[in-house]
């Protein structure tokens, strides 16, 4: 179903539903305060909102509702095979925030949760417990803003400067902050700490205009990451997911330019580059709820996963790689294709 | 298309001043049908609803453009409320069961937003809003609609019903009367949140057309079809047109083939597809 553009929507945030169990937290009051007009809705559980079938979840991702809740174990999950994993053994991520305020076309949550609400876990507290226990056998690689945006929602949810006070305080702790987000303003009120890298995506503003809707402009992205590299915090530069929009070496090899033009590449911690790929079962729950060029193409299926058919995904790399190689060295570049 | 649902004839009767329906043949409750609308007139209790309401949305399926809509009364807390006024439903509490169902509030109501509760007998001295059919509309709704299409208004009738209140009370006029200020408003603005829901069909008459003729000719199996039509639609959203692409592959294999051969054709399209 597409939705007209004419539409008098409720605004974003309009309703917050609040678990019953996370109703007196401290966090829960504070992001409330935040919404002084919102209709507040006791649930039991986050589930009998966030669950319900059939959602409109298009609709949705244009003014979402907040539901706060308590998260329940486990607080760490292993790595997708999916997922880069950077080389690293111990790697895990969080999801304490569920979706992102982003919009984009063809984001995986919109494969993995049956809604567009956001989901905050107001006990953070918890999971920062679980990664001390699990520390304490191991290090970790741990990414905390997979299945959301923790830098574009930290104005609300106040997390970051817990899971940095975490970070300085186990050097063993290693933290990816993946974000799209470009508020440089927010990062500069975190310390500066060589276990947390900074995971900018970037993408060429053709993708990001038509796919990747209510996101910065690359521009803006470039500025974040100079800023962070300024300060001297370990950057990383995303290319994933690349999308093979129509003449993509001219689009890629722009933003590359553009990119290595504005950023000294020998101050970036490693780059990560990776084709669109997804699993067979999210695809078919994205094209049935947000049918698009992204979701409909005939992607080629191996064990599960939907990915460009061989020849694409050689040329996209090849480019990708040839490219890459003329700015920073290979060590530093990790390539998702090569673990398929 | 607005699917609306009332309990009893004096609420229906406050929708009929508005909108000029015919009653057709029902096996439950009554159906009265528009060219925008069908009304359900369910019968009291949660039974009667999910009954009704399950024959007229099987009898006539619901598009994705389309809303269910509840009207109704209800009773109210004394001193909470007045008599008369209307409120949008975010949550339904069926007693019964102790489950709880949500409506997705996509729009901004004119309307105050406030929870209910879907009793399976007359409320005697309500804790909040309070009604018998909600939670079973919602339930036989929702194997036809998402969430966000199903809209619930309850308008205060009474604040409970005490043993020695006598049928003067709630006549059927004075039911009606206290739900048809109501109507017009509830309908214009339901009206306006359809009318920004659109579940047209992507592909134009001529692309379908097209598409249906490149199937014969390629023999295609159920398979083969669900592909090509995949195909077709991709080209769609990314070029904005594809008849041009369709054309060009009629002409270049004027003939039916054998299925063997469409699977060539077919793969050929593909890769078309792909460049």
């Amino acid at each position: 179903m597409k939705l007209l553009e004419n539409t008098a929507l409720r605004k974003a945030f309009s309703h917050i539903y609040i678990e019953e169990a996370a109703a007196a937290h401290p966090r829960t009051k504070a992001i409330l305060a935040h919404f002084p007009n919102a209709a507040r809705i006791p649930i039991a559980d986050y589930k009998n909102v966030f669950n319900r079938p059939r959602q409109a979840t298009p609709l949705q991702k244009k003014a979402p509702s907040l539901i706060l809740a308590l998260g329940k174990p486990p607080y760490l999950y292993e790595g997708a095979p999916v997922c880069q994993s950077f080389g690293e053994e111990h790697f895990f991520y969080t999801s304490c925030v569920r979706n992102c305020p982003y919009d984009c076309e063809y984001c995986y949550l919109q494969g993995m949760y049956p809604s567009g609400d956001i989901v905050i876990f107001v006990n953070l507290e918890d999971t920062l417990a679980a990664v001390e226990k699990a520390l304490s056998e191991h290090p970790l690689y741990l990414c905390i803003s997979y299945d959301t945006d923790l830098l574009a929602l930290d104005n609300l949810t106040g997390f970051l400067a817990e899971w940095f006070a975490l970070a300085a305080k186990y050097p063993s702790l290693t933290l990816e902050l993946r974000t799209k987000n470009a508020s440089i303003a927010t990062l500069a009120k975190l310390p500066v700490l060589p276990n947390v890298i900074l995971a900018v995506t970037m993408s060429p503003d053709e993708v990001i205009r038509r796919y990747e809707h209510r996101t910065p402009a690359l521009s803006e992205r470039i500025a974040l990451a100079k800023a962070a590299l300024t300060d001297g915090r370990p950057v990383r530069l995303c290319f994933d997911p690349m999308i093979a929009v129509p003449d993509f070496r001219t689009s890629y090899g722009q933003m590359f330019q553009t990119i290595f033009t504005a950023l000294p590449p020998e101050k970036l911690r490693d780059i990560s580059v990776g084709s669109f790929r997804i699993s067979v079962d999210y695809l078919k729950r994205m094209r049935r709820n947000r049918p698009c060029a992204v979701t409909m193409y005939p992607y080629t299926l191996t064990d599960g996963v939907y990915h460009y058919d061989e020849q694409l995904l050689s040329d996209m790399l090849s480019f990708a790689r040839e490219t890459l190689h003329t700015y920073i060295p290979s060590s530093k570049i990790f390539y998702w294709e090569e673990q398929l | 298309m607005l699917y609306i649902t009332t309990a009893i004839y004096p609420e229906a009767a406050a929708v009929l001043k508005e909108l000029p329906l015919k009653k057709t043949a029902s096996r439950y409750g009554a159906i009265y049908t528009g060219p925008s609308a069908h009304l359900i007139v369910t019968g009291a209790g949660t039974v009667s609803a999910a009954l009704s309401v399950s024959e007229a949305l099987t009898l006539s399926p619901p598009k994705e453009e389309d809303l269910l809509l509840n009207i109704g009364l209800c009773a109210a807390p004394e001193g909470t409320t007045t008599l008369g006024e209307a409120f949008f439903i975010h949550k339904i509490t069926e007693t019964a069961t102790g489950r709880d169902y949500y409506p997705d509030m996509m729009f901004s109501s004119a309307y105050p937003e406030a929870s209910l509760m879907t009793v399976p007998t007359i409320c005697k001295s309500p804790v909040c809003l309070t009604d018998m059919e909600a939670s079973a509309v919602y339930q036989a709704g929702r194997a036809f609609f998402s969430p966000d299409r199903m809209l619930f208004y309850k308008i205060v009738s009474d604040f409970g019903v005490s043993n020695g209140e006598s049928e003067e009370t709630f006549t059927p006029d004075k039911l009606t009367a206290l739900l048809t200020p109501h109507i017009k408003p509830i309908l214009t603005e339901t009206s306006a949140y359809a009318s920004t829901l659109t579940g047209e069909e992507l592909l134009s008459e001529d692309e379908l057309s097209l598409t249906r003729e490149l199937l014969l000719r390629i023999d295609a199996s159920a398979t083969m079809e669900a592909e090509l039509r995949q195909l077709v639609r991709y080209l769609r959203y990314r070029d904005g047109d594809v008849t041009e692409p369709l054309r060009a592959f009629l002409l270049h294999y004027p003939e039916p083939v054998h299925r063997k051969e469409g699977k060539v054709i077919l793969e050929a399209f593909r890769k078309y597809c792909l460049t």
